[in-house]
């Protein structure tokens, strides 16, 4: 007999409340962890006024630096770099968690049928809609806390108070998304709508602060866009109160509007009209692994586009950022990746590893969607006909595998284009190279993950996520710090070869391949050895 | 061979449960079979046995001669299953979805895939998301008839069905047996399993109670015997066999189980108006016979 659990008092905004606690606690300890690094990072890798005077004026006045990245106040100082550095990542990883959040508390407890079941009790869609806006505080305040937090405890280069100031204002974006995503919610009839509806208006939003930075005499739109209002705050000489009610006013104006819209609309209902019909898509149906296709091709092409965006981006500030680094902080780096070369190529090689690990992420994805598959007893729904378990398995580990080395070889392609732009002499042999070396670790962080697929799904997501982050956490430590190398074996970023600072590493590359190889034998092994398990 | 299904000793534990115990069974070539018993009495893992998605314990289960977990994708080319509990693509049209079922099965009837759509009338060009919860269980109902498969393999089908989808359903399970399909379909409506199946099984706490036709099972509940008399109603209750008696003004009416002769001699010596007699409906039998047990 299973054991009986503890009874405790649930209600409805108790799980809202802990549920975003929990989502604030989670941002904040990335921004915290962003900040932290980043101030420790820069005490080391520049620790003389001359070396901070030069990142200076190699950035300062750089314009696709400013429109990529946000302009750069200070940076001879820790505050002003870490700023910097944290800015345009931290707003943008906190807007998309905002919209993603809001999304899944609003839209997504509707689809799943929760909010229904909540209304057949004494409370309305408004009401209930108003109750989950306010938990919103929660997940606010315990991202600024956590982050605070994380960041006092890795850091000891910045006051308290500018750690402070400084995860305010990063996670400001965390709040109007939140908002955005609410709206959203009521516009739009499903969960993914309403994200893809509110990461447009991210996409927006970044799109004209973009603009803005271009030094094309339209500052001022900055005023039109939360990315923009932040954006001011870092800006010593701007004052604080004006993009503060900026901030305030639009966040009340979105959970008025959410509020107004939820009181005037049916449950389970958005005010567009989807469509309902269409006309039959035959395309990639024909058998399981077509199937499986179809089901991969839109988020793999997605990331597909992201990574290679990334990478061209980086590409294109390798030279000018690789040229900053002084002889002594391009040590510390080479040795923490054990690379060498110049700097422009120990840029290209942290860009590899950051492709690595979005390769990993992408890889690990897939799988918690394979488990969610199963949960839902979808996987049943194919293998109720002639289809073989380990064969179809097989060949949905084996897709994502190509997405993998697919997505590596394009990135490094991407990474190329962008060098090339800025005549940065790294060929393009090499860093395509790197990109499908970049597809190794994550090969290898699949093959263990589908293996725990196969042994004990219901683990899947949690270990999954877990040993991404373990690795990706081990190996970006030891760029600013230092780990102990037996831990440090654990990680399989560390495998990694350096590229295109050092040549492939091709024993290291085969072996993580080979083992992600067997690890998806393995896990098609156990796959048909085993219940399909629901729930 | 005749046995389409045939389970021997199969049993299925999870953890510390056992959610079927030394269940043997034999579905015979062309029979509806029925398979009845209460929430959680292990309907469904035995029919994820039967479908290879779980793997019994100890015991064997074996679909046309072949073993269901081992043999599983070329059982399934003989058979075709409305699994419970089940989620299809939000995003797929209905069409779309019975198309991918098609392909996934190797061969379809079309022209009886047409008429399942009509009959049922199902909109296939509307997305799965915008369907009600019984046009999605219309979804998987075509999808396993439309095969033609040798063995239909049923669980709780007409969940979300109205009456006149029941109805619609009712009809296709009556033509599948008349082209000599074996149908084993898990239920918890009696009605239903009462017009369709040729023999029913009765599960409860994973073990197999009652295995037999239906006539057969008629004789577990009692006769209802209805009756008006002209002035005062006799006691009948002492009588042997008799239970459940209740008197309303001139009407009793009670249940009879074993021989009727001792009721209708005392019947003879009153003044009886009209007389009815009916034997139990698979409802009354299953809730008399099973409920007192459990």
């Amino acid at each position: 007999m299973k054991k009986a659990l503890p009874h405790r008092r649930v209600s409805g905004t108790s799980l809202i409340a802990r549920s975003c606690l929990r989502s604030g606690a989670l941002l904040g300890a990335i921004v915290g962890g962003l900040v932290g690094t980043s101030a420790r990072a820069y005490a080391s890798l520049y620790p003389t006024t001359s070396a901070r005077r030069s990142l200076a004026l190699a950035y300062e006045h750089n314009t696709a630096m400013v429109m990529l990245f946000g302009p750069a106040h200070h940076l001879d100082t820790v505050a002003g770099f870490t700023m910097f550095k944290a800015q345009m990542t931290c707003a943008i990883l906190a807007a998309i968690w905002g919209l993603l959040t809001s999304t899944r508390l609003l839209r997504g407890s509707e689809d799943a049928g929760r909010t229904a079941l909540l209304l057949t009790g004494s409370t309305s869609l408004k009401r209930w809609t108003g109750t989950t806006m306010a938990m919103f505080t929660v997940a606010a305040l315990a991202a600024w806390v956590t982050a605070s937090a994380v960041a006092t405890v890795f850091s000891h280069e910045l006051s308290l108070q500018r750690i402070v100031e400084a995860t305010t204002i990063l996670l400001a974006p965390f709040v109007v998304f939140l908002g955005s995503g609410a709206v959203a919610s009521q516009l739009v009839a499903s969960r993914r709508g309403a994200a893809s509806a509110a990461a447009c208006t991210l996409a927006l939003s970044y799109l004209l602060r973009a603009v803005a930075d271009a030094g094309l005499g339209l500052h001022w739109l900055l005023w039109f866009t939360p990315l923009g209002w932040v954006e001011q705050l870092e800006q010593p000489d701007s004052g604080w109160g004006a993009p503060w009610i900026a901030i305030a006013a639009a966040s009340v104006f979105l959970g008025t509007i959410t509020l107004l819209l939820s009181g005037s609309r049916d449950v389970g209902a958005g005010r567009f009209t989807r469509r309902t019909t269409r006309s039959p898509r035959r395309l990639l149906m024909r058998s399981p692994l077509a199937f499986s296709l179809r089901s991969l091709g839109a988020s793999a092409m997605l990331w597909g586009v992201i990574v290679s965006l990334a990478s061209f981006l980086y590409g294109l500030v390798a030279k000018s950022a690789g040229a900053t680094l002084r002889a002594g902080s391009l040590a510390h780096i080479t040795g923490g990746l054990d690379a060498s070369g110049s700097g422009t190529a120990v840029v290209l090689s942290l860009t590899s590893l950051m492709v690595a690990i979005t390769l990993s992420a992408f890889g690990v994805s897939q799988l918690a969607a394979l488990r969610s598959d199963e949960a839902m007893a979808r996987v049943d729904l194919v293998l109720m006909f002639p289809v073989g378990r380990s064969r179809w398995l097989l060949g949905r580990l084996a897709l994502i595998a190509v997405a993998i080395i697919g997505g590596g070889a394009l990135a490094g392609l991407a990474m190329w284009a962008g060098a090339a732009l800025e005549h940065s002499g790294v060929s393009v042999g090499a860093l395509v190279a790197a990109g499908c070396d970049d597809a190794t670790p994550a090969l290898a962080l699949v093959g263990l993950v589908a293996t725990i697929y196969g042994v004990s799904p219901r683990h899947t997501v949690a270990l999954g996520w877990g040993l991404l982050i373990w690795s990706a956490g081990l190996v970006l430590v030891t760029v600013v710090g230092s780990v102990s190398t037996t831990l440090l074996t654990t990680s399989v970023f560390h495998h990694l070869s350096a590229a295109p600072a050092v040549r492939v590493n091709m024993a290291s590359a085969g072996t993580m391949a080979v083992l992600g190889g067997l690890g998806i034998l393995l896990s098609a092994v156990t796959f048909s050895r085993r219940d399909l398990i629901h729930h | 061979m005749d046995a389409v299904i045939e389970t021997t000793n199969l049993t299925k534990r999870y953890g510390r449960t056992t959610a079927l115990k030394d269940c043997s069974l034999s579905v015979r070539r062309g029979e509806v079979m029925g398979f009845l018993g209460p929430n959680g009495a292990g309907k469904s893992t035995m029919i994820n046995v039967l479908l290879g998605f779980a793997r019994p314990t100890s015991g064997v289960a074996t679909i046309f001669g072949e073993n269901s977990t081992r043999r599983a994708a070329r059982v399934h080319r003989r058979l075709a299953a409305v699994p419970s509990d089940v989620t299809l693509w939000p995003n797929l049209t209905g069409g779309e979805t019975l198309d991918l079922f098609a392909n996934l099965h190797g061969a379809v009837d079309s022209a009886y895939r047409d008429l399942l759509t009509h009959r049922f009338e199902l909109d296939p060009t509307m997305k799965v998301r915008a369907y009600s919860k019984g046009n999605r269980q219309k979804v998987l109902l075509i999808g396993a008839l439309m095969t033609r498969a040798d063995l239909l393999i049923l669980d709780e089908p007409t969940t979300g069905l109205d009456p006149l989808m029941e109805q619609a359903f009712r009809s296709s399970i009556a033509e599948a047996a008349n082209r000599g399909q074996t149908v084993f379909l898990s239920s918890h409506i009696m009605s239903e399993v009462e017009a369709l199946c040729d023999r029913v099984a009765i599960l409860r706490s994973g073990e197999l109670i009652e295995v037999g036709a239906l006539h057969e099972l008629h004789h577990l509940g009692g006769r209802h015997l209805d009756v008006r008399f002209n002035g005062i109603v006799p006691d009948l209750s002492r009588l042997p066999g008799v239970a459940n008696f209740t008197v309303q003004a001139n009407r009793a009416r009670f249940e009879v189980r074993g021989a009727l002769h001792p009721i209708l001699n005392a019947l003879a010596a009153s003044d009886v108006i009209t007389l009815d007699v009916r034997e139990p409906s698979l409802e009354e039998v299953f809730l008399e016979h099973y409920g007192e047990r459990s």
